[in-house]
C-alpha cells in the first residue's frame, strides 16, 4: 500500500533475450486510417522482439516523451490549501498514458490527503480539474454482463473504457506503482455527478467528483504566483466572451437583414406600360427552316438609380398563350433614352425609323444598348427508357448593373417557330435589395464570430493549459 | 467488568468488555485468553512499537455521536506500511475501527466463519458470494500480524500470516479477514475525522 521511494524505471532489458532495448519504429496497417501508418515500438537490438504500446517494457522506455511537460502542471508537490473547509496536501502524482494512443496523450491524477483522514484525488487532463474522493456505491457489479458493468442502475458500456499505463509516479502514493502497469477506466456521469471506476490487477478504485475550476484551486491553494495570469486570463477570456456575443448579435442582424432583403425586391413601375411594335411575325427562312420574328420597343421608362443591382426577368405569360411543345428565341436590350435619341436623329417615336435603326442595330459602330441579354424558351415531351416526359423552360431571369440613371427603352426580338401572340413574352424589372453584401457581413462575422469564441475558451496566459471555465 | 491477575506477572488485569476474548497484559506483554474459568496464557510477545494514532488504550469519545471505549487493538504490517485494528465499545455493541495510513473505517457488522469461495483464485473486480451477500472485491493483498494490546475479541497469533481483502456490498465498505482456522467479514462505513472526536 503505501510507498515513499518510486522506482521510475525497472528495466529496460528485453525480457527473451535480456537484450537492450532501443526506440523504434514499425509500419502497420491502421484500420481507422484506412493505410499504413509508422507507429513507434520499442524492439530489441539482439533478437529484435517488438514490444507494442500494450507492453509495459514499451512505456519504461518510451516514458520521457509522454513526460517531458511534466511541470507545466497547477498542482506540485507538497501544495497544500483548503476545499470547502477541509485542508488538502498533495503528496503524491501518478501521470497515465492512454494506451490507445502513440501520441502522447496524458493525464495527472495527484494524490492529496485531507485533514478528515482521506485520500483524495485531483485529476488534470486537457486542461481541466476534477476532484474525486473514494466512494462506495450501493451497487456495483462488473460482471453483470459482457457488455455493460452496471453502477447503481446504470448500465456502463464496456466499450467505453479505456486503458491508461503509468508513465510517471512521483511522492507518496497509496501503493506502488510500476512504469508501464495497466489500469482499466471508466469515466462516466450520473445524476450530474463524475464517477471514476478503475480497475488495476490489485484493486478496484471507485470515486466521484466534481469539476474545479483553475482559479478554485488557485485560489484553496493560495498559489500567489499565478494569480495575477488567472486573473488576466479571465478578464480576456471575458472580453472575447463579450466580443463572440456581440458577433452572434450582428450576425443574427446581418442574416435578417439578407432575408428582408431576399423578399423585398422592388419593382420598377411601367416598364411595359407604353409599347410599339416594330415587326410582328414576319416570316423568314433560314438554315433550321421558317422562322417568325417579331420585335416589340417598350418604354421609355425610369431607371432611377446607377451602378445599382437589377433583377430582369423575361418570361411566356401562359395566360395570354401556352407554349406547347414549341421554342423561342429572344433578345432583350435596355438603350437609353439619349442614345436611341441620337440614332433616330430625334425620331424615337416614329416606327418607320425606329424600324430602320433596329435592323442596322448589329452593324452600329457603337452599341446602342447599355445592357442586352439572349435566352430561350421551350417547351418538349417524350419518351425514354423511364417513359414518357414533357419539361419546358419558360422564364429567364438575370442580373444587371447600369452605369447611369435615367430614361431607358427596352427593346426586345422574338423568333418563333410558329405564329405567336407578341404580348405572350413579357418582362419585369426590379430593384434588387442587397442581400449580397448581408450574407457577405454574415460571413464576415461568422468568422469572427469563430474566432472570438475560440479564444474565449482557449485564450491562456497560465504556463499550462486551461481549458474552458 | 471483571478483576483479575496476569498469569504471567501477577499484574492486575481489568477485563472491560464483555466480549473480549484475549488481554494482553500491558505491564509483560503476556497474550491472555480470556475464558470463563480465568485467563490462560496464549503467549508472550514484544510490545508494539508506538506510531502515531488517533487513539490509545482507553481513548473515549465519539464515533457518528455515539459513545464509544478503545478497548484494544491488532496490528497488521503489509509491504510497505501497516494498518491498526481497534476493538471498540460503541453504546455498549462491539465494532472495530480501522486506521490505514490516516484513513478510517468504521465496522460495526461482523459475520464469523463465513463461507468464501478459493481465496486464492480471487481477483479485483470479481463478484463472490461470502455467506448470503453478494460483494464485488476491490482489492486482496496478504498481511502479517504484528501484534496487540489490551483487550481483543480475536485471537490471531503474532506472526501468522492473513489474506485481506477489501470489497463494497450495499453501499457498505467490507472487509474480509482470512486465515488458516477461520474467516470473517466485517462490514462497515468509512468514516471523516470529523466524524471522530477523542476526549483523551
Amino acid at each position: 500500500m503505501g510507498s515513499d521511494n518510486i522506482e521510475e524505471i525497472t528495466s529496460l532489458k528485453c525480457s527473451s533475450c535480456g537484450g537492450d532495448l532501443a526506440k523504434g519504429t514499425r509500419t502497420q496497417y491502421d484500420e481507422e486510417e484506412e493505410e499504413d501508418v509508422t507507429v513507434p515500438i520499442a524492439r530489441c537490438i539482439q533478437c529484435n522482439l517488438e514490444y507494442d504500446q500494450h507492453t509495459t517494457e514499451y512505456y519504461a522506455l518510451f516514458a520521457d516523451d509522454f513526460t517531458y511537460d511534466k511541470d507545466s502542471t497547477l498542482f506540485k508537490l507538497g501544495l497544500k490549501g483548503k476545499i470547502k473547509g477541509i485542508e488538502y496536501e498533495i503528496i503524491g502524482r501518478l501521470r497515465y498514458q492512454e494506451e490507445d494512443e502513440y501520441d502522447k496523450c496524458t493525464w495527472d491524477e495527484w494524490v492529496a490527503v485531507s485533514a478528515e483522514g482521506t485520500y483524495h484525488y485531483f485529476t488534470e487532463e486537457d486542461g481541466r480539474i476534477y476532484s474525486y474522493e473514494e466512494y462506495i456505491p450501493e451497487s456495483i457489479d462488473m460482471e453483470s454482463s459482457e457488455k455493460y458493468i452496471e453502477f447503481e442502475g446504470k448500465k456502463i458500456n464496456k466499450e467505453e473504457g479505456y486503458i491508461g499505463r503509468i508513465v510517471l509516479a512521483e511522492g507518496e502514493l497509496p501503493w506502488k506503482p510500476e512504469i508501464g502497469e495497466p489500469l482499466l477506466c471508466y469515466d462516466f456521469k450520473k445524476g450530474g455527478v463524475h464517477y471514476t471506476v478503475e480497475k488495476s490487477e490489485d484493486e478496484v478504485s471507485i470515486t466521484k467528483g466534481e469539476r474545479l475550476t483553475h482559479g478554485q484551486i488557485i485560489d484553496a491553494f493560495n498559489i500567489e504566483n499565478l494569480k495575477e495570469v488567472y486573473s488576466s486570463t479571465v478578464k480576456k477570456r471575458d472580453v472575447f466572451k463579450w466580443k463572440s456575443r456581440i458577433y452572434i448579435a450582428a450576425m443574427t442582424l446581418s442574416l435578417a437583414m439578407g432575408i428582408y432583403s431576399c423578399f423585398g425586391d422592388v419593382p420598377v413601375p411601367g416598364v411595359m406600360n407604353s409599347k410599339k411594335i416594330l415587326v410582328d411575325n414576319v416570316r423568314t427562312q433560314d438554315v433550321e427552316g421558317t422562322v417568325y420574328e417579331s420585335q416589340v420597343l417598350f418604354g421609355p421608362f425610369e431607371i432611377p438609380e446607377g451602378d445599382r443591382l437589377y433583377d430582369v426577368t423575361v418570361g411566356v405569360d401562359e395566360k395570354i398563350q401556352k407554349l406547347h411543345l414549341e421554342w423561342q428565341s429572344f433578345r432583350f436590350m435596355l438603350i437609353s433614352e439619349n442614345r436611341l435619341n441620337e440614332a433616330s436623329g430625334g425620331k424615337q417615336d416614329d416606327p418607320a425609323v425606329l424600324k430602320e435603326v433596329f435592323e442596322d442595330i448589329d452593324a452600329l459602330p457603337e452599341p446602342l444598348e447599355s445592357y442586352v441579354i439572349m435566352g430561350d424558351f421551350w417547351d418538349e415531351e417524350g419518351r425514354d427508357s423511364d417513359g414518357y416526359w414533357h419539361e419546358s423552360d419558360l422564364s429567364y431571369n438575370t442580373d444587371f448593373v447600369l452605369d447611369e440613371a435615367g430614361k431607358y427603352y427596352a427593346y426586345m426580338e422574338i423568333y418563333n417557330n410558329n405564329v405567336k401572340n407578341i404580348n405572350a413574352v413579357a418582362f419585369s424589372v426590379s430593384k434588387v435589395k442587397s442581400y449580397r453584401y448581408y450574407i457577405i457581413l454574415f460571413f464576415v462575422f461568422f468568422i469572427f464570430w469563430g474566432i472570438a469564441k475560440t479564444r474565449s475558451k482557449v485564450y491562456n496566459e497560465l504556463p499550462f493549459e486551461m481549458s474552458d471555465m | 467488568m471483571s478483576s483479575m491477575n496476569c498469569t504471567s506477572c501477577g499484574a492486575p488485569v481489568e477485563i472491560k468488555n464483555r466480549f473480549s476474548r484475549i488481554f494482553v497484559c500491558g505491564y509483560c506483554g503476556t497474550h491472555l485468553k480470556v475464558g470463563d474459568s480465568g485467563l490462560d496464557i496464549a503467549g508472550k510477545y514484544p510490545k508494539l512499537a508506538e506510531f502515531p494514532s488517533i487513539f490509545s488504550l482507553g481513548s473515549k469519545g465519539a464515533i457518528l455521536g455515539k459513545p464509544f471505549t478503545a478497548l484494544g487493538r491488532m496490528r497488521y504490517g503489509y509491504p510497505g506500511g501497516h494498518y491498526d485494528e481497534w476493538f471498540i465499545d460503541l453504546d455498549g455493541d462491539k465494532a472495530w475501527f480501522t486506521e490505514d495510513e490516516g484513513t478510517y473505517t468504521l465496522y460495526t457488522d461482523l459475520y464469523e466463519a463465513v463461507d468464501i469461495p478459493d481465496i486464492y483464485t480471487i481477483k479485483p473486480g470479481q463478484n463472490i458470494m461470502v455467506g448470503d451477500k453478494k460483494v464485488m472485491v476491490k482489492e486482496k493483498g496478504r498481511a502479517v500480524v504484528e501484534g496487540g494490546e489490551g483487550e481483543l475479541y480475536f485471537y490471531v497469533e503474532p506472526g501468522t500470516e492473513v489474506i485481506y481483502m477489501d470489497a463494497v456490498s450495499e453501499g457498505k465498505k467490507v472487509s474480509v479477514e482470512y486465515t488458516e482456522n477461520e474467516v470473517e467479514m466485517f462490514a462497515g462505513r468509512p468514516l471523516l475525522r470529523r466524524d471522530i472526536v477523542v476526549e483523551n
